[in-house]
């Protein structure tokens, strides 16, 4: 099949539209202006292990729907995903099992800018800091209605936070992330600033769940701490210190089948939100309508 | 909170002179202080020099003495040196001769630790390459057994903004030598300065530790923005002239290998290390071939051929093209 992604991007002009056929495309690319890139049928970016997939760096809006972007390593930031400033809104999109061992953010890294993540998944990804996703320097990440499962790194399995990074989860479900290495810290998420800067985490109606206990599911670095704010979550039974209006207890995942980390209706994640927190027309992460306000990326059955 | 010598201090002067016995006792008081801060160090220092014509002789001799022995601590806290296998580590003065630096600041001072931060080590080295005088200007010597190093907070979204972090001249001595940062030659302190500064500034050195981008580094000392780059983004001769120009330029440089086990690059018997960092320190025309100068921040470990195991070679263009995923560049 001949299709140029490359080329195709070089000649679409400022917010114009980039349409990828169905297909793998073995890719590194730069964006480096407003445009948006729509997937048609089932398409993969590999970047077959020769540096990040995308490194989007603009001042405008970069849109990417529905693509599958796997196989990207770097030595750097941003295994599958590098935003460097401007916005990205990544729409049902899959990053899967990209790369960044020697600093962070397996599947994605913002080092500026803002990104705006909704029903993603981001699964089997490995980073140094952050195996799923990194928020460093300034950059913030808004991400609703998404998965991060089975990524793993040594700080941070499924997201890091750095600096002055600012990160703001809504309807997520983190599972099964795990850390590694000497000092692991922070299985499902890990923050930490500088003498002179401080992150911000707040994770509201998400499922946080760990297959085992500790190292330390939610890691907020003593030494140069951030502002980490759970409110509505469904978290283990061991983590019943952190109090506030969370749950704590059993995921209630289904733990089978194609959707593991789907919610049986008798899961306390189920019909346990406030009402109205996700908005009107509000959609799960396989894009069924939010019938009930049920906390994580999936709706629960009724 | 009132420090336990004040009281001291000021008894000592109720007659206008101060003797050896109050001197002494001074001392005695300085030594139960919980921690012996610059604070503390300060107003020991300014009673000595105001009241110098006050003093006793012996008396003089014996708080200018305790004054000199008598370092601020300021060490960095480090969980990974908490751990057993590091039970061996000790903080201990480099060298009791150790100066700022020894002769002239060279990309070839810096010798990397052992911890995850070849991004530090290669960019300090790149940084000494490029302009000595961006090291000298970020490094202030309190003559107090501290250092203060201003760096510049991250410039992206704004202004820099100038952060001081002061720290002493100790470092981590494990069986092997020093456990960070280093110089090559062992009287020279600012290499493992700048590093455990930087570390003291992000929270420690496991912090540091788990990689990061020698752009952070290059920002934080020059407070210029700094770019990074695909190799694979770039024509041959656009490379090449774009590093010429940088070096030429006096800006830092540094270059960034891919994984080790990456199935369409070699490492093997290539003298070059994947997942690594390296100094770029310039280019070269030979016989028509261009060529990558470079430093590996171990301090050795190079492609065989490039004289002295000092870790500085030299690369065809192409075959650094092949073996470099990306590249550096400070301002």
């Amino acid at each position: 099949m001949s299709f140029d992604l490359a080329a195709a991007i070089a000649e679409t002009p400022a917010g114009g539209v980039v349409n990828v056929p169905a297909g793998t495309w073995a890719t590194s690319l730069l964006i480096d202006k407003p445009i948006s890139l729509l997937a048609h049928g089932v398409v993969v970016l590999d970047g077959q292990r020769r540096g990040t997939v995308l490194r989007v760096r603009t001042t405008g809006v970069v849109k990417v729907l529905g693509f599958s972007i796997v196989g990207g390593r770097t030595n750097t930031l941003g295994g599958g995903v590098l935003l460097d400033g401007g916005e990205l809104e990544l729409t049902q999109c899959t990053l899967r099992f990209n790369e960044a061992p020697v600093y962070g953010g397996g599947a994605l890294a913002l080092r500026a800018g803002t990104a705006r993540i909704k029903s993603c998944r981001f699964e089997g990804n490995t980073g140094r800091q952050g195996g799923g996703i990194l928020v460093d320097h300034d950059a913030t990440l808004v991400m609703r209605d998404s998965l991060v499962a089975q990524n793993a790194g040594f700080d941070g399995g499924g997201l890091r936070v750095k600096e002055s990074g600012n990160a703001e989860l809504l309807g997520c479900t983190l599972a099964d992330n795990v850390v590694l290495g000497e000092t692991p810290t922070g299985g499902a998420v890990s923050l930490s600033g500088s003498t002179t800067a401080s992150p911000r985490v707040t994770l509201s109606h998400c499922v946080v769940s760990e297959r085992k206990q500790g190292p330390e599911l939610l890691h907020n670095f003593a030494g140069a701490p951030g502002t980490l704010t759970l409110t509505h979550c469904l978290l283990p039974e061991w983590c019943h210190a952190l109090g506030g209006d969370n749950l704590f207890g059993p995921a209630g995942f289904v733990g089978q089948g194609n959707e593991p980390y789907a919610l049986t209706a008798q899961s306390a994640a189920a019909g346990a939100g406030v009402p109205f927190a996700y908005g009107p027309g509000a959609r799960d992460v396989l894009g069924r309508a939010r019938e009930g306000v049920d906390l994580g990326c999936f709706a629960a059955p009724r | 909170m009132v420090s336990k010598i004040a009281p001291r201090l000021t008894a000592a002067l109720a007659d206008k002179t101060v003797s050896k016995q109050e001197a002494d006792d001074i001392i005695a008081a300085a030594k139960t202080e919980p921690k012996w801060t610059p604070q503390l160090q300060a107003e020991l220092s300014t009673f000595v020099s105001k009241n110098a014509s006050k003093l006793d002789p012996q008396a003089k001799v014996a708080l200018e003495s305790f004054l000199k022995s008598t370092h601020p601590r300021v060490d960095l806290p480090d969980p990974a040196l908490q751990k057993a296998d590091r039970t061996d580590v000790t903080w201990t003065p480099v060298a009791p001769d150790a100066t700022l630096y020894v002769d002239t600041i060279s990309a070839d001072d810096v010798a990397q630790g052992y911890i995850g931060d070849c991004y530090l080590a290669s960019g300090l080295s790149s940084l000494a390459n490029a302009n000595p005088e961006n090291i000298k200007k970020a490094i202030t010597d309190n003559k107090d057994g501290t250092y203060t190093v201003r760096f510049f907070q991250n410039v992206a979204s704004g202004h820099p903004k100038a952060v001081n972090v002061t720290v002493d001249d100790d470092v981590a001595m494990g069986k092997s030598g020093p456990q960070y940062a280093s110089a090559r030659d062992s009287k020279e302190l600012w290499p493992g300065l700048l590093e455990k500064a930087y570390a003291k500034w992000k929270g420690g050195y496991d912090k540091v530790g788990n990689g990061g981008t020698a752009c952070d580094l290059f920002q934080a000392i020059t407070g210029k923005p700094a770019t990074d780059e695909t190799i694979g983004d770039s024509a041959p001769d656009a490379l090449f002239k774009k590093i010429s120009t940088a070096v030429a330029a006096h800006r830092p440089v540094a270059a960034g290998t891919y994984a080790d086990d990456d199935p369409k690059v070699h490492y093997t018997n290539t003298g070059v290390h994947g997942d690594h960092f390296y100094t770029v320190l310039g280019t070269s025309e030979e016989g028509g071939q261009k060529y990558v100068q470079l430093r590996n921040p171990w301090g050795f470990s190079e492609p065989a051929g490039n004289g002295p195991d000092d870790g500085i070679f030299k690369l065809p263009l192409a075959d650094f093209m092949k073996l470099y995923e990306n590249i550096e560049f400070g301002g």
